[in-house]
């Protein structure tokens, strides 16, 4: 897997070293020399030097390999803009940080995924404040190689039995209820289920 | 909850708190900073800089149970904390924002445990999104109030058998253990996993269910 991230602040530079872990091959673009060569010392990934918002400099990136591109600057504009430049260059995922409400229905408007700075911060805030334990934990999980999946089952309705040693049922989602997954819970077209499991192995398989 | 610096962070914290039914004030320095936070938040603010005693006295920091450093530098953040403490904080939960781990090492020394770098936290939530993984959508559950999240430790040998009786009379019923926490590791509760003194242990409980009992 390919991702290129525009920007290589404390976020792009945070995303990378995550992604690297996962064994994702990131390129970081960002138009000062002086940052790419202060990263290119802590990280192990690939710099292209330049104005992200320029096509010429996306393609020196090899924007059209890419199955992910990250608009992580401090710019709502800039990251707007390269993320419709992406979006016709093909990227399948493309995701912008975007703080300003009316840059993010530009960016839904056009199939680019949002994320803010400031609200996933302050969630994470809350989070830790009312010990919600699961976020607050999330960044441990890392770490530890594991990793919160989503799995959106289709089939017939059966049991849910993991046989993967490495996977683990969180919970399953219908229709905006949780239900838990004890011993005897049947499986239902449409059910979202999270699973935890280790990085190493990619597959689970549900037995029916 | 007092919120040291009304910057992006601190007012989309005070906005959430303040949804949550909390009494909130917020400090900061910048005059116009100050009025944006009353005008759009209707919030109770104090101007001036945070690491001076009369304005956390102002904030009412003696009294308050949470106390949030969240201003952009990580060592005047420290300072705000010293500060309160010598003031008279005696908030259970002083939490402090960070963003160069050269502080991590500083604020473990001077006794800060809850430190908070919002980079890093972001990037966790942009890594998760890549994979098609939205770690908001289990923060919405749980603050919807569909799932709480738990954990229970057994501290020594003794309470340890009660715990795994307790465990394995709730599992079934009303909770689901997800992970087991060992010497700061994270394990996944496999059947041939035995627990021992010391460890932690996560439980997903459903709300609604979690009332009843």
């Amino acid at each position: 897997m390919r991702v290129v991230i525009a920007g290589g602040g404390d976020l792009g530079e945070s995303v990378a070293r995550i992604l690297k872990i996962q064994g994702v091959h990131v390129t970081i673009v960002d138009r000062s020399r002086k940052t790419c060569e202060k990263l290119a010392k802590r990280l192990d990934v690939d710099f292209v030097e330049g104005d992200v918002s320029d096509p010429l400099t996306l393609e020196e990136a090899r924007i059209e390999e890419a199955s992910a591109f990250l608009a992580l600057t401090g710019d709502d504009s800039i990251n707007t803009i390269s993320s419709l430049i992406a979006k016709r260059y093909g990227v399948p995922r493309i995701i912008a940080r975007i703080e300003d409400s009316s840059y993010a229905r530009v960016c839904e408007a056009n199939g680019v995924e949002v994320v803010s700075f400031v609200e996933s911060a302050s969630m994470m805030l809350e989070a830790i404040l009312y010990h919600n334990k699961l976020i607050e934990l999330t960044s441990l999980i890392e770490e530890e190689g594991l990793d919160i999946e989503r799995i959106d089952y289709h089939g017939k309705t059966g049991e849910l039995k993991i046989k993967h040693n490495d996977a683990y049922p969180i919970m399953v989602v219908r229709g905006g209820e949780v239900f838990l997954p004890n011993p005897g819970l049947k499986l239902k077209d449409g059910d979202r289920i999270f699973i935890i499991k280790r990085r190493k192995k990619l597959f689970y398989i549900p037995e029916l | 909850m007092v919120i040291a610096g009304g910057g992006g962070v601190g007012k989309a914290l005070a906005k959430r708190l303040i949804e949550r039914g909390e009494r909130v004030v917020v400090v900061d320095k910048d005059p116009s900073t100050c009025s944006m936070l009353r005008e759009e938040l209707g919030v109770e603010v104090v101007e001036g800089d945070a690491t001076n005693m009369n304005v956390l006295q102002r904030a009412g920091v003696e009294h308050c149970d949470a106390l949030f450093a969240l201003v952009g530098q990580g060592n005047i953040n420290v300072m705000i904390a010293l500060a309160a403490t010598v003031c008279g904080c005696k908030a259970g939960r002083v939490v402090v924002r960070v963003d160069n781990d050269r502080y991590l090492e500083v604020c473990s020394m001077l006794g800060l445990k809850e430190v908070v770098n919002p980079a890093k936290s972001v990037a966790v939530v942009v890594s998760e999104m890549v994979r098609g993984v939205k770690l908001t959508t289990l923060a919405e559950m749980y603050y919807k109030g569909y799932i709480d999240v738990e954990s229970v430790k057994a501290e020594d040998e003794q309470y340890l058998q009660a715990l795994v009786t307790k465990i394995a009379h709730m599992v079934g019923q009303e909770c689901h253990p997800i992970l087991v926490i060992r010497n700061s590791k994270i394990m996944l509760p496999e059947p041939n996993l035995k627990l021992k003194a010391g460890d932690e242990v996560v439980l997903i409980k459903r709300r609604s269910l979690m009332c009843a009992s």
